[in-house]
């Protein structure tokens, strides 16, 4: 356990590039993975695993009617620092690259930005999507970027790593933390919640665009199962919380190649809104304990 | 034996395969992941005009060119059958 005068000092890349090695990034989105490097960088390993003390899954409406568990990415990092036991304070508004080496002189970042412009990942020049990262001053010209997501997409591998990036070619376009990591408290409780499964569910059958809709729903049970692989790592005493971790990441590589068979004009696949039904409504992995 | 079109298939997918493919070539060892084991099932889904059953989406199945070629061969016989089987054999 850190002494409180470590775990107060300024975090530095050196600690997080270390530290990529202490986590278990498949059971990580790309807001959390980050933040979860940051805890273990101050904390040590295993610190990161309260994230998954509370399983959260209400969905929201998306523009084009389909609906999302994902959170606003704002919310996201707000959910993970309340776990986490993080302190910070987040640079007003959003933070043009040109103002990131002096936000980056004294201790790490964490800025979330557009995948799309991010060279280091397969999304660059491909794909748009909120994205984290760790980003430190490495010296007048470039940035030390740390980065702990990992993940198999269709451009090629996403993977855990720290990368030397002109700051010229980083997004130009950021929201930007400053956090400090206090000694922790107790574990946050076990906490399950699950709203609006009916109407969620009602906007992948019904939605016109079907091919956008399993586009959508791919995901959907990736970011699902991730999220019950977090659960049961922090409740691993708990057989049903493992269990379900298995279906989920069983339905997810369904729906992957689903979809992958319907963007090439094939006929839905039978079963798989059933499927994801019966997981989000079946009794939750706690109940157990109840 | 695999047909000389599978064989061409598994060339385009597999770039550091030796050379000729045969059944005993070892997919992950010929360079296959799993994003790639996807692009080469869909392709070959194309080509023979099938769909893989869930049961045969396993590592058994990705093992060797000899073992992808006989679930191919075994869906596509299973489709034509009149009453089908399933894609099992038998």
């Amino acid at each position: 356990m850190p002494t409180p005068d470590t775990a107060t000092a300024p975090l530095t890349a050196s600690s997080c590039v270390e530290a990529l090695g202490t986590l278990e990034p498949k059971t990580y989105d790309c807001v959390q993975s980050n933040l979860a490097l940051l805890a273990n960088a101050a904390r040590g390993p295993g610190a990161s695993v309260r994230l998954g003390r509370e399983l959260s899954i209400v969905p929201r409406a998306l523009p084009d009617g389909l609906a999302t568990v994902d959170p606003a990415p704002e919310d996201e990092v707000a959910r993970c620092a309340r776990l986490l036991s993080l302190t910070g304070e987040a640079a007003d508004g959003t933070v043009r690259a040109d103002a990131l080496p002096a936000l980056a002189a004294e201790t790490v970042c964490y800025a979330i930005g557009d995948a799309h412009d991010m060279p280091w990942l397969p999304y660059a020049g491909q794909a748009h999507m909120p994205h984290s990262f760790l980003v430190a001053r490495n010296d007048r010209a470039t940035a030390l970027v740390v980065d702990a997501y990992d993940n198999q997409t269709e451009w090629g591998p996403a993977e855990p790593g720290a990368w030397r990036i002109p700051w010229a070619d980083l997004p130009s376009s950021l929201r930007v933390w400053r956090w400090h990591v206090p000694p922790e408290g107790p574990p946050p409780p076990t906490r399950v919640e699950r709203h609006g499964i009916g109407p969620y569910l009602a906007a992948f059958r019904d939605h016109p665009d079907r091919g956008r809709a399993w586009e959508q729903l791919t995901v959907e049970t990736w970011l699902l199962a991730r999220r019950h692989a977090l659960f049961a790592r922090a409740h691993d005493h708990l057989p049903a919380a493992g269990d379900a971790q298995d279906r989920w990441q069983r339905l997810a590589a369904d729906v992957f190649l689903g979809c992958r068979r319907v963007r090439r004009g094939r006929p839905e696949p039978r079963g798989a809104l059933d499927d994801l039904e019966r997981l989000l409504t079946e009794p939750a992995p706690t109940a157990e304990l109840e | 034996m695999i047909e000389q079109g599978f064989a061409d298939l598994l060339a385009d997918h597999l770039p550091e395969a030796p050379r000729p493919i045969t059944e005993q070539v070892r997919l992950r060892d010929a360079g296959l992941d799993s994003v790639h084991s996807i692009d080469l099932l869909l392709a070959i889904e194309d080509a023979y005009g099938i769909e893989f059953p869930a049961h045969l989406l396993n590592d058994e199945t990705f093992d060797t060119a000899g073992s992808l070629w006989a679930a191919v061969d075994g869906t596509v016989r299973g489709a034509a059958s009149p009453a089908g089987n399933g894609g099992r054999y038998g």
